[in-house]
């Protein structure tokens, strides 16, 4: 009995609490639903966005709800009978308050739980869906209209097919978005079938088993299939190869002549022996071609390589050798190079436009559009630049030099800057040199032959001691691009093959063990070093070493660039303080932790605020403990000693003063938070918040105890 | 006796603590950055009259504000608060500090705002970092764009655009007000440079310092531009403009104080609105002849006594408190679009002579029924004593 009384003020104490933060919830709903906009949010995102936007208010108001708490149970409601225990004495002011000061403590881990995970998370939902929806409404009315183009009978044909495709890959996108109705499955159904038709007979299908993996197996089996050019071709690899069956593979070679001359009896002997030359000349170029192919592999040109094996493979899709050489060099592509069709669905997602950051002290970077697209294969969300360019300064801080990235995808801590087409060998983008000094021009021309030189001049004109493009149309970066891949103009010689003077010199400085981490990167052939391998992560290795070592300053090469950023952290931040504040702490060390790799400037995002915010939100753990304790305290005092239920009236008011109250604290904390932060280094600004909530905690606290339960 | 020199003392030491606090942040916030950018900029003088003057003036001001505001529920108990003597003390005390403040040193405020004083670059933006810049607002606007823009923006935006532009009568342009605020000016640029109405530039600045910004990277939108060191100028809107050659021509790009963009922090809306009515609160005190602003300063300590003891109920000590603290807010709120709108409405309706004595009549009206109130507060109160 005597235990069920001592336990009420504290199970009150539980309830009232868990009762007022359920009132927030539901005040946090209907806020929600109060702001749902009808036209703005499609009808599937009701659900969701109703519970993220009801999560986000109620943990962007969490603490309100505290100190409503603390004003409801010790202030408004506060019974006589809990200053008494159950035998009668009177209770100090900690037995009173200790279930609270509990609540409290409780209260503020999930506080910086909300502040890490929930709140960010929530917002960034949000935003999400207004996003998709804005974009589904735009992709819509934009697939309608090709829709009627592709409809259209009196364009030709072709454009119809082309805007009837597009037309599919919109519609398609917009399902992906949201739930397609009816009408878009309709849509995607009529226009599915109408391609099918047009493409049916166009499509051709190899279907070679699995199991055949020798020439003379592959051979054998055309040969038994009647296809006699495709056996001739395997027959002719087997004779050429160090296979034992060579007398075999020559008989067989020439029984298929004699069968292709008796198929084709109809001809006279010297036609007959025309169309045999022709055949044997066909097969000859194949097979060189393959050869070709092979060698541009090895080489590492994964992209002319991918042309040849694709051309072979479309004239006869029975070389397997074709399949293997594409889907090799395919494959290596799709890691180390962007896609057009990639950067064609990227464009329809939103993006940011503008964006500067220094890529090192003299390299600024300008993004045109930054887009996030998600790749709906991976689920995974991928990061497009479009117009970008590096602007290359002197110590002077004159531009020397910029660099012209028509697209670029970021791939593990790199970027992508080749674009490439798989249907078309002429679409192919790679960065170019938009606008030059006079004096880093000549420099670059000693590298090239005369023919290159009038070639490049003609892309350019001279302008207040500048070469600038004469224009930035497709046609002319394409070419211009090609020319640059070619005679590797823009390519940072070193990095890919050396020769071994040049690289003793480049190591004279450092030590033994530092010698054998770059080397182990090449391996030595004739006069050159080269790079045993131009995979991606071999090369984001090597860029590392080379940071280390400061080898090489420039880190641009043909088609990569090291770009070691967060991109989820890089993408949100903007260039105020504002929307530093809802990120995490834990990303805005991290963030923090970029900046040490490079010198005096950092990546030139702000660097201030964001020491500010990282104390501020620090700070603001702190300060929701010491308002807890003022409030519990001078609620306590204030009690009201005999409760009326006009007092019910008041409810609003002090919900409206607690947060004027809630805002001005924040906007104290963060002007001086701000202020130091711009002025001070992070450590000195940690340093200065630490020993300034060291002093207020013990100040509160001292204040707490020395609060006692005065008499009525 | 003993008690009134107990509640005076008392009434001394909160004002001073109010003060040095509300002095401290302010002095704190402006001084900082100004000293870390350059240890050279240590004159005592410039600081004196840049930072220490106007935060002086606005914590002196404010300070004996709020403290006449608590005075009257948490220094005095209940059983004095009805009487006229108890509120007579610190009203005297702060007029006699008001009065000394003016004629001893008159300070010359102008009237834009009463922070950061002084041409030095360093007021105007900070180092480090690329920042948007909010270009120029457009100074006219079609009927047709305005109405898209107009649409396409939230109300608070809509009610500042249509704030800042009026229309043409000729041919129904929009045209953008000239007389503004400087706040307003920076809001604005704000929301039409996020509308995209104005260009998308970006800047950094490696080190700036007073006369100068140096290692400057300024991203245009259809170029980047790069320079060693600028020089910057500072225009009769308080501004600062930016001097950046184009080959021979010179283009300026002015900007608006930092403070201005802290106030423009959207999530503290009303936090800021209700400090920068601080500032607000404290211009009509300098707006006017020195007679009538002790006048006005006598009226509104006055009535900020009378109803901060009005609401003090002993039995219900909390929502006594909690009133107050809404009535401060109210009145800080309130207070300066009220004069605001009294002169408009004399200036435009009143004859000419009531136009001339406006402040003298705004006097005797406004303290009079405050005096009545007080009195007739006080007869009750004695004659229920009596009962």
């Amino acid at each position: 009995m005597a235990d069920k009384k001592d336990d009420t003020l504290a199970i009150d104490t539980y309830k009232a609490f868990f009762k007022i933060l359920f009132f927030g919830l539901v005040l946090s709903f209907l806020a929600a639903l109060f702001a749902y906009v009808k036209n703005k949010i499609h009808v599937d995102f009701f659900n969701t966005y109703l519970t993220y936007k009801t999560i986000y208010n109620f943990s962007a108001h969490f603490t309100i709800f505290v100190y409503f708490f603390l004003f409801c149970f010790y202030s408004l409601f506060f019974k006589k009978k809990y200053l008494l225990d159950y035998k009668g004495h009177r209770r100090s002011f900690y037995q009173i308050t200790s279930c609270g000061f509990n609540l409290i403590i409780l209260s503020l881990f999930f506080y910086f739980f909300v502040l890490e995970v929930v709140l960010p998370f929530s917002k960034e939902q949000c935003a999400d869906i207004v996003t998709k929806c804005r974009l589904s409404e735009e992709l819509l009315d934009k697939a309608e209209k090709l829709y009627e183009e592709g409809n259209n009978k009196s364009s030709s044909l072709y454009r119809q097919i082309a805007n009837k495709k597009e037309a599919l890959r919109i519609y398609e996108n917009y399902g992906r978005l949201v739930s397609a109705n009816r009408y878009v499955n309709e849509r995607i159904g009529d226009l599915r079938t109408d391609l099918y038709r047009i493409e049916y007979l166009a499509r051709k299908k190899s279907d070679i088993p699995e199991e055949l993996t020798t020439y003379e197996e592959l051979a054998d089996y055309f040969y038994s299939k009647e296809d006699y050019f495709s056996a001739w071709f395997y027959y002719l690899s087997v004779e050429k190869g160090p296979q034992a069956q060579k007398q075999l593979a020559r008989k067989r070679i020439e029984d298929i002549k004699q069968k292709i001359k008796y198929q084709n009896s109809l001809y006279t002997d010297e036609e007959l022996n025309l169309y045999m030359d022709k055949q044997t000349r066909k097969i000859q170029d194949l097979y060189t071609r393959l050869q070709k192919g092979e060698q541009l592999l090895n080489k590492g040109d994964y992209l002319s390589a991918y042309y040849v094996y694709n051309d072979i493979y479309n004239e006869n899709t029975n070389i397997r050798d074709a399949l293997n050489g594409s889907t090799k060099s395919l494959d290596y592509l799709q890691k180390n190079a962007v896609d057009i069709e990639e950067v064609e669905i990227a464009r329809s997602y939103a993006g940011k436009e503008n964006f500067m950051m220094f890529c090192n002290d003299n390299v600024v970077m300008k993004i045109g559009v930054l887009r996030k697209a998600i790749n709906v294969d991976l689920l995974v969300e991928q990061y497009f630049f479009f117009d970008t360019q590096l602007c290359y300064r002197d110590t002077a801080q004159n531009i020397t030099k910029i660099v012209y990235i028509p697209y670029a995808k970021v791939r593990k801590d790199n970027l992508l800057l080749l674009c490439y087409d798989k249907n078309d060998r002429e679409n192919i983008y790679s960065p170019v040199i938009e606008k030059i000094s006079k004096s880093e021009m000549t420099s670059l021309l000693k590298k090239v032959s005369e023919n290159v030189k009038a070639d490049l001049f003609s892309y350019y004109e001279l302008k207040d001691g500048f070469y600038e493009l004469r224009s930035k149309d497709k046609s002319t970066i394409r070419e211009l691009s090609k020319l640059t891949r070619k005679n590797k103009l823009l390519d940072n010689d070193g990095v890919e093959i050396i020769s071994v003077e040049k690289m003793t010199k480049k190591l004279q400085n450092l030590s033994n063990e530092a010698k054998n981490e770059v080397l182990a990167f090449y391996e030595q052939k004739g006069n050159n070093y080269v790079l045993f391998s131009k995979d991606l992560n071999v090369l984001s290795e090597l860029s590392k070493v080379a940071k280390k070592y400061n080898l090489w300053d420039n880190e641009l090469r043909e088609n990569l660039l090291s770009f070691p950023y967060d991109m989820s952290v890089l993408y949100r931040l903007a260039y105020d303080y504002e929307s530093a504040e809802d990120f995490s702490l834990f990303k805005l060390l991290d963030l923090r932790r970029f900046y040490d790799g490079f010198g005096e400037f950092d990546t030139g995002l702000s660097h201030s605020f964001i020491g500010a915010a990282i104390a501020c939100k620090l700070s603001k753990i702190f300060i929701f403990f010491y308002i807890c304790c003022i409030l519990l305290c001078m609620f306590f005092k204030l009690r009201v000693t005999e409760y009326n239920s006009w007092y019910l009236i008041i409810l609003p008011f002090v919900l409206i003063a607690l947060y004027v109250v809630v805002m001005l604290i924040n906007l104290f904390v963060t002007t001086f938070f701000n202020v130091l932060g711009s002025v001070f280094s992070l450590r000195s600004v940690f340093i200065a918040a630490i020993g300034i909530h060291f002093v207020l905690s013990f100040l509160i606290v001292c204040y707490t105890m020395s609060t006692e339960v005065d008499d009525e | 006796m003993k008690y009134y020199t107990k509640i005076t003392m008392r009434f001394l030491l909160l004002q001073l603590i109010v003060f040095v606090i509300m002095f401290a942040y302010l002095f704190f916030v402006n001084f900082v950055p100004v000293v870390s950018c350059s240890y050279s900029f240590l004159d005592l003088k410039e600081i004196g009259s840049v930072i220490f003057l106007p935060s002086f003036c606005v914590s002196f001001l404010n300070s004996s504000l709020i403290s006449l505001f608590l005075y009257g529920f948490l220094i005095v108990d209940h059983e004095h608060s009805c009487l006229f003597s108890v509120k007579i003390i610190p009203f005297f005390i702060s007029l006699l500090f008001f009065i000394l403040f003016f004629c001893l040193w008159h300070p010359n405020i102008e009237n834009s705002s009463v922070h950061y004083k002084g041409n030095d670059a360093r007021f105007f933006v900070d180092s480090g970092a690329f920042f948007q810049y909010y270009g120029e607002p457009k100074n006219r606007f079609s009927q047709d764009d305005f109405e898209r823009i107009l649409s396409n923006v939230g109300k608070k935006d809509k009610e500042l655009l249509l704030k800042s532009y009026h229309q043409d009568r000729v041919n129904g342009d929009f045209l953008l007000n000239k007389e503004m605020f400087s706040v307003d000016r920076f809001l604005l640029r704000k929301c039409l440079s996020l509308n995209n109405e104005t260009e998308n530039i970006k800047m950094f600045f490696g080190r700036v310092e007073k006369y100068y910004v140096y290692d400057v990277v300024i991203s245009l939108p259809d170029k980047v531009l790069s320079f060693e060191k600028l020089a910057v100028a500072f225009n009769s809107y308080k501004e600062m403009d930016l001097l950046v050659p184009f080959g021979e021509e010179i283009k300026t790009f002015p900007f608006e104080k930092k403070q201005n963009a802290l106030f423009s922090n959207s999530r503290y809306a009303f936090a800021t609105a209700l400090i920068y009515k601080n500032n607000e609160m404290i211009l009509p005190f300098f707006n006017m002849y020195p007679l009538v602003s002790i006048g006005l300063w006598m009226v509104i300590t006055l009535m900020i006594l009378t109803f901060s003891g009005w609401i003090y109920i002993k039995e219900y000590p909390l929502i006594s408190v909690l009133f107050n603290f809404l009535l401060l807010i109210a009145f800080y709120l309130c207070v300066p679009p009220v004069l605001e709108w009294y002169h408009t409405i004399v200036r435009n309706f009143a004859s000419e002579s009531f136009v001339k004595l406006r402040y003298i009549i705004f006097f005797f009206v406004a303290s009079g029924s405050l005096f009545v109130i007080n009195i007739v507060r006080w007869l009750s109160y004695k004659k229920n004593k009596k009962i």
